[in-house]
């Protein structure tokens, strides 16, 4: 797209450029010659053979070629063992996670400094939102709700958590009240304040209950007392109140939910607002999200009186707050997790902001697989004030998640922040040591461990681990020395990991000296510690084999065995369910697999005499909570073993029991069995049962279904199960109802990659009537995780990624950086051009590069060949053509790189291919055509053949080489004259200076485009001279104008593709940056070359910009 | 030093329980109304349905004044009984309230009258099983086991009961009920939850299908299915062949581990599917009964 604007350019070589011939030397100098550039190269600096903006961008070009071949185009899935640590109970050695708080302990595996010390039992009782901020079985949630217990021995107005009494109070004291209370039974003024109480004695004794049996018992006779108490009084609504809050306690919520209605009737409760969100939370318990969220914005919508009670106005904000954070949890439940997401983050930004709050909104987001949009929300949330222990916290999860993901320099500067707030936090300090560790840095990481050891009042040199393991079997241990446990084992085997890195055999006795000093404490404890002791010892080992490789892998695996036994032999007969017991059993069968010399079918045997066979399973296991554990161990063992067909009857069996026992947690009825409830349920064993299930040949596709429906019945968030749903509806001819679980997974997970995607790609295939709901859902992809994600390509995929975040996308290949190289290399061979020379018989010579000398030969051939192709015309018709022949063969390379390899796709891109192609085409002539226009001129249209042949070329690379057509331009009126001079015959006429430098430049060009002396005569009705800020002549604006053209269409493509992801936009924004590299390439007759020689730098800025957006384009990066 | 020796409260208490399971009996007759628990609070205090919109009412099944009622209790078990109460074939001139309706029926809802003592209401939902407005309400019942008569370890029974709004004396009256089976009722989402099933039309034929999903001591899972049927306002067993060549009895099926129900062919029929330890067993809707079906 050359234009010819007739004037000289004698002048207009570049001015840092020195020619290099004597005849440039000598050319004539026009009297309209810039004063900065010199024909004779004086004003040259260097006298290379290129000139050095040609230089400066072929260079640029080199170093994108680099870039092209070493950028890291995604992330390998990093080495995440050195942060899966099991828990000091012995939970998480199997699975990382079956639910989302136990995928969220995985990733997040530790509490702040203040969340360590609220599960203090013997100090105060936690506040409200300890019951949606635990689960509901847990010691915490069950202290919250007696806390909300109305009863004290001065008064039934007191609620439990602010008597005075402690959740584990001193056994005096505790004897104290008791009698207090049944001393009351006995007058008849308080007898039923002293039932009531007597209840709440109950309640505290059944916390540290000995047994489940106990605690029912006790639980039992809590609810009857408080029944008691308002059968006798029923004007007293806190009795009533109570009894529903017992209810609630063991899981009776219709009870629960119908008890509050009651003590709802009483006109005294018309300003304690807390019993809506109690119905709501009865309601949310038992499966009815929907009347959850009626009641909760009934306290939510409710109008305070201005004038109330400071005492109403504090009752009523605990109610709002509480109201407000459970409707997250209700909106959850609804399979509507987006907008939960959205209630938590506004509640944390806006409202309350608490750790429990930010850990369910935390799990939330795993739930979803989002994790791009989390660590952008973590991000953001570290802006808004929130206190400082919390942005500590947010800081290491970030880098924790970083860290999973791949980003090991981004993870370190987390670190290093969340160090500055935190620089003796253990937990923190383990994180570090295990990043670390990951990274190589086993010295480092060791360094880290021994600190904590310190930290925690621990001799590095010894392995006692008696107290944690003592404090794990005593139900009355503190959550802060739960949590001090753990950080010790942690830091144990962090230990040993790092000095299985070292690999001397100073550090493997080191391993073998850790394990002995932690089993050798065992020494005088119950059964129960020494087992727990020896699962610890075998901890180590196993990890430590973890971090090695080989035989020394099986050695170190062989020796965990050995100790796992001993933890076996210890614990297998305390009753099912005791701490540490299936770990013990799991991990001995699992090591014992993984020894030199054995086989899966040896741990499988492990599991057979341990009472667990899990080819054979017996139906005992129904009530056994070791159960799950034990046979998703014996599942992966079978899966070893290439008994696939076992394997899955044990997934299911032991997703199936997971859930069982999950919903039999309480002592009550218990939640729904498949249905989510607002609290954190087994959807992940359910989603593995579904993916096994789906493995399994010969499966009834029904049965596939249901377990995937059972798995976003419990938990809604989880992308996975809608996402697999989908896919296998979709491959088992269900296309129509594959696109709705499809669409209902990104309507759970907006952010949900793999979902949006697989979206698009049944849209797309389902024809051009769903191409916008594949646009959007492919933008949504591009959105959450980048472009990188198109690398997947048109074929559904099954989400296999597990529940641990992983990197982004696709790995990349060197066919994905092909299409890059070869426009790198198109580009340089046209900056690859010698300089031009100037003569004085023949003015302005161009130089052509390789690709120039070899369209030299080629456009002469088809000129023979085909005239009317290469002839240069100004009609309508020689404009269309010289738009629609390169729009056609674009349309054919962009789609085809828009299918992504697939066919169906690529026929789907077809016309939105033709038309951006034809945009870009046509802007840059049209807007040329325009501009000239405006200087009462015209342009001459017609293909230039080598640019064509280019064009087929790049198809099958997915891309469109961009110029592919040559534009001259003349003067309105002489088009007569012009036609007669095309073919370098035509007359001259003598006219001003000016106009005989134009006809020199005439000549030049027309050498240029066509290797022949030709004569373009123009008239002088262009104005001559550089004017404006870029000091263009009319001529270099003229051409400037088709660039500008293709850089606002560019911008406008780009700014839509920023807003929505759309590949469509995506391709145009590509397409646009391909014409402008292309037609801005500095050899002649491109429009670059009348650029490059007007103005060089801006023509590098042009030339650079668009070279560069084109390359991170066709990689993807962009 | 207390003047009395110290005994954990629960112990305490339960020695008094024979005395609160008298209480609980003859609450109701004192409270003029049948609900056991303590929720009732306020319904010692007698409100008529024209003058409150309260949830919990002292009478929603009890007799009003100068009515004559039977309470009819019908044993799950020797330990756990659903009672029920309705009116006597030749029922006494009833008073009819009088002044404004409720604006909300479901206002005077009160399913505590008919969960008598030692049962435990684990469900209720609100379902236009009879196609009427208001709609009626499906609820499932559990032996409670509070009472000390009720060890832990003694296997519990189950049982639904419907219940429909009479507009005349502006009360909830137990409709129907069905015989208990053995195990503790689960809670099972409604078929107008997301994802639920219970009281809805799972055969595709207009009728809504009661589900009674429990557990036995052992471990086991049972499932009860029960077609409504609008016109008589009673729900009977639906029938089934528990294996191939067995003879047909009431649907009422057993897995080792699970039992639901889920629509394995997208036909808006829905199957039965049980889990056992060995495998999974299904049956399907033949259109008059559930019959095997093969799983894979």
């Amino acid at each position: 797209m050359a234009t010819r604007d007739k004037r000289s350019r004698a002048a207009a070589v570049p001015p840092t450029r020195k020619p290099t011939t004597a005849a440039s030397r000598v050319a004539p100098q026009a009297a309209s010659a810039p004063p900065r550039a010199s024909a004779d190269g004086k004003t040259a600096g260097l006298n290379l053979p290129i000139d050095s903006h040609r230089a400066i961008a072929s260079v640029a070009l080199v170093m994108l070629i680099l870039l092209t071949l070493l950028a890291p185009m995604s992330v390998a899935t990093p080495n995440r063992a050195a942060f899966l640590t099991p828990r000091i109970d012995g939970s998480g050695s199997v699975g990382v996670g079956f639910n989302a708080t136990g995928i969220e302990r995985t990733v997040f595996p530790y509490l702040t400094f203040i969340e360590r010390q609220q599960g203090n039992l013997s100090s105060t009782w936690p506040d409200i939102y300890g019951v949606i901020n635990n689960d509901p079985s847990s010691v915490e949630a069950q202290r919250a709700i007696i806390g909300q217990i109305f009863g004290s021995t001065s008064g039934i107005n007191v609620r439990v958590r602010d008597s005075g009494l402690e959740s584990n109070p001193d056994p005096a004291k505790l004897s104290g009240v008791t009698f207090s209370y049944q001393q009351m039974t006995d007058t008849d003024t308080r007898e039923n304040l002293g039932i009531n109480g007597l209840g709440i004695v109950d309640l505290i004794h059944a916390l540290t209950a000995p047994d489940r049996q106990e605690q029912q018992a006790l639980e039992r006779d809590a609810i009857v007392a408080f029944q008691t108490a308002a059968s006798n009084d029923a004007k007293t609504w806190q009795y009533s109140y109570n009894w529903a809050i017992a209810n609630f306690l063991v899981g009776n919520y219709t009870a629960a939910y119908e008890g509050m209605r009651a003590a709802e009737t009483n006109t005294e409760t018309a300003d304690f607002h807390l019993i809506p969100v109690w119905m709501g939370l009865a309601a949310l318990r038992n499966g009815e999200p929907d009347e959850a969220i009626k009641q909760f914005n009934r306290v939510i919508d409710f109008k305070l009186a201005a004038g109330s009670d400071e005492n109403v106005r504090n009752s009523f904000e605990e109610a709002r707050g509480l109201a407000q954070e459970a409707l997250g949890d209700a909106q959850w439940a609804r399979r509507d997790p987006a907008t939960a997401y959205k209630t938590y983050q506004d509640t944390l930004q806006f409202g309350r902001s608490s750790a429990g709050l930010y850990r369910k909104w935390l799990r939330l987001g795993l739930q979803q697989r989002g994790y791009e949009q989390l660590l952008d929300d973590m991000n953001m949330l570290l802006g808004q004030g929130l206190a400082t222990d919390l942005q500590g916290r947010i800081h290491h999860d970030r880098a924790r998640l970083l860290s999973f993901m791949g980003r090991g320099d981004a993870a370190m500067s987390e670190y290093k922040q969340a160090l500055v707030i935190n620089q003796n936090d253990p937990p923190l300090l383990i994180s570090y040591g295990q990043a670390l560790l990951s990274s190589g840095d086993y010295n480092g990481a060791l360094a880290q461990a021994e600190d904590v050891i310190r930290q925690l009042g621990k001799d590095p040199s010894a392995g006692d681990m008696a107290t944690v393991a003592n404090t794990v079997i005593t139900s009355t241990s503190s959550l802060g020395l739960l949590e001090a446990g753990q950080e010790l084992l942690d830091a144990q085997l962090l230990r040993a990991a790092a000095w299985s890195k070292q690999n001397s055999s100073q550090s493997m006795a080191a391993i073998d000296s850790l394990v002995s000093n932690i089993t050798g404490s065992a020494a005088g404890q119950p059964t129960h510690v020494v087992g727990l002791l020896n699962l610890y010892g075998g901890n180590a080992y196993e990890m430590a084999a973890t971090a090695a490789s080989g035989d020394r892998a099986s050695d170190l695996y062989g020796k965990a065995a050995e100790v796992y036994k001993q933890a076996w032999a210890a614990l297998k007969d305390l009753p099912k369910g005791a701490s540490g017991r299936a770990a013990a059993l799991s991990s001995l069968a699992r090591t014992t697999a993984l020894t030199k010399g054995k086989s899966a079918q040896d741990g499988l045997t492990v599991l057979k005499d341990g009472g667990y066979d899990p080819a054979a399973i017996s139906p005992e296991v129904s009530t056994d909570s070791d159960a799950p554990d034990i046979l998703y161990a014996g599942a992966l063992l079978l899966e070893q073993a290439g008994q696939q067909k076992e394997a899955v009857n044990a997934y299911r069996v032991s997703g199936v029991v997971r859930n069982l026992r999950d919903a039999e947690s309480l002592t009550g009825v218990g939640r729904p069995l498949w249905m989510g409830n607002g609290t954190s349920v087994p959807a992940e064993a359910a989603l593995q049962t579904g993916d096994a299930a789906r493995k399994e040949p010969g499966v009834n596709p029904g049965m596939v279904v249901m377990r995937y429906k059972q798995a976003f019945a419990l938990d809604s968030a989880l992308a996975p199960a809608w996402n697999n749903l989908g896919v296998w509806y979709a491959q088992n001819g269900k296309p129509d109802v594959a696109k709705s679980y499809l669409s209902l997974s990104a309507a759970a997970s907006p952010n949900y990659a793999l979902g949006n995607h697989n979206l698009a790609t049944e849209a797309y295939k389902s024809g051009i009537g769903n191409f916008l709901t594949a646009e959007k859902a492919q933008g949504d992809a591009i959105k959450a995780s980048g472009p990188q994600d198109l690398r997947w390509g048109y074929n559904l995929r099954y989400d296999e990624a597990g529940p641990l975040p992983a990197p982004s996308g696709p790995q990349s290949d060197f066919l994905a950086r092909l299409a890059a190289l070869l426009i790198l290399g198109l580009l340089l061979a046209h900056t690859l051009v010698g300089n031009d020379r100037l003569t004085n018989r023949m003015g302005l010579i161009p130089t052509r590069g390789v690709l120039g000398k070899l369209a030299g030969m080629l456009d002469v051939r088809v000129r023979e060949a085909m005239p009317a192709l290469v002839t240069p015309g100004s009609s309508s018709r020689s404009l269309l053509v010289a738009i629609g022949v390169p729009a056609l063969i674009g349309m054919l390379g962009l789609a085809w790189g828009a299918g992504h390899g697939s066919f169906e796709v690529a026929l789907l891109f077809l016309p939105v291919a033709f038309i951006v192609s034809a945009l870009a085409f046509g802007a840059n002539e049209l807007a040329q055509r325009m501009s000239a226009r405006r200087h009462k001129a015209t342009t001459l249209h017609h293909l230039w053949p080598m640019g064509v042949l280019l064009g087929i070329v790049s198809i099958p690379f997915g891309f469109v080489y961009g110029w592919q057509n040559v534009t001259r331009l003349q003067v309105t009126g002489e088009h007569a004259q012009t036609e007669a001079n095309r073919g370098g015959t035509g007359s001259r006429r003598s006219r001003t200076t000016e106009e005989l430098d134009l006809e020199q430049e005439a000549h030049a060009e027309a050498i240029a485009d066509s290797g022949d002396l030709v004569t373009v005569p123009v008239t002088g009705s262009l104005s001559v001279g550089g004017t404006g800020s870029l000091n263009l002549s009319p001529s270099a604006r003229i051409i400037f104008a088709g660039m500008i053209a293709n850089l606002l269409l560019g911008a406008v493509f780009a700014v839509i593709y920023w807003l929505t992801g759309w590949p469509t936009m995506r391709l145009g924004l590509f397409a646009s940056m391909l014409v402008l590299a292309f037609t801005s390439v500095s050899e002649p007759p491109a429009d670059g070359w009348t650029l490059y020689r007007r103005n060089a730098p801006l023509w590098l800025a042009v030339f650079v910009l668009a070279s560069t957006v084109a390359t991170l384009l066709a990689l993807g990066l962009i | 030093m207390p003047e009395k020796a110290i005994v954990p409260a629960h112990r305490r208490l339960l020695g008094a329980i024979p005395a609160i399971c008298l209480l609980l009996v003859l609450l109701p007759i004192v409270a003029g109304c049948s609900s056991p628990s303590a929720a009732p609070a306020a319904q010692a205090e007698t409100v008529t349905a024209a003058q409150s919109t309260v949830t919990v009412l002292p009478a929603a099944t009890a007799p009003a004044a100068g009515e004559t009622a039977t309470t009819v209790t019908e044993p799950l078990t020797d330990t756990a009984t659903v009672t029920s109460t309705v009116a006597d074939e030749t029922p006494a001139p009833r008073f009819t309230p009088t002044g404004p309706p409720p604006s909300d029926p479901l206002d005077v809802l009160n399913i505590f009258g008919i969960v008598t003592p030692g049962n435990l209401a684990v469900k209720r939902d609100i379902l236009p099983l009879d196609g009427n407005n208001p709609p009626n309400v499906l609820v499932t019942i559990a032996g409670a086991r509070l009472g000390v008569s009720t060890p832990l370890t003694t296997e519990n029974t189950s049982a639904l009961g419907v219940m429909t709004y009479d507009p005349v004396f502006r009360e909830w009256n137990l409709s129907w009920q069905s015989d208990p089976i053995s195990g503790t009722a689960r809670p099972l989402a409604a078929s107008n939850q997301f994802g639920g099933t219970n009281g809805g039309d799972l055969l595709r034929d207009g009728s809504p299908i009661l589900e009674l999903r429990t557990t036995t001591l052992d471990g086991m899972a049972h499932l009860q299915l029960l077609r409504y049927d609008r016109n008589t306002h009673k729900a009977i067993p639906l029938k089934m062949v528990p294996s191939t060549g067995a003879p047909e009895k009431d649907a009422l099926f057993d897995g080792e581990l699970d039992v639901t129900v889920a629509d394995l062919d997208d036909d808006g029929i829905y199957e039965v599917v049980a889990d056992n330890v060995s495998g999974v067993q299904a049956w399907r809707w033949d259109g008059s009964r559930y019959i095997p079906r093969e799983t894979r």
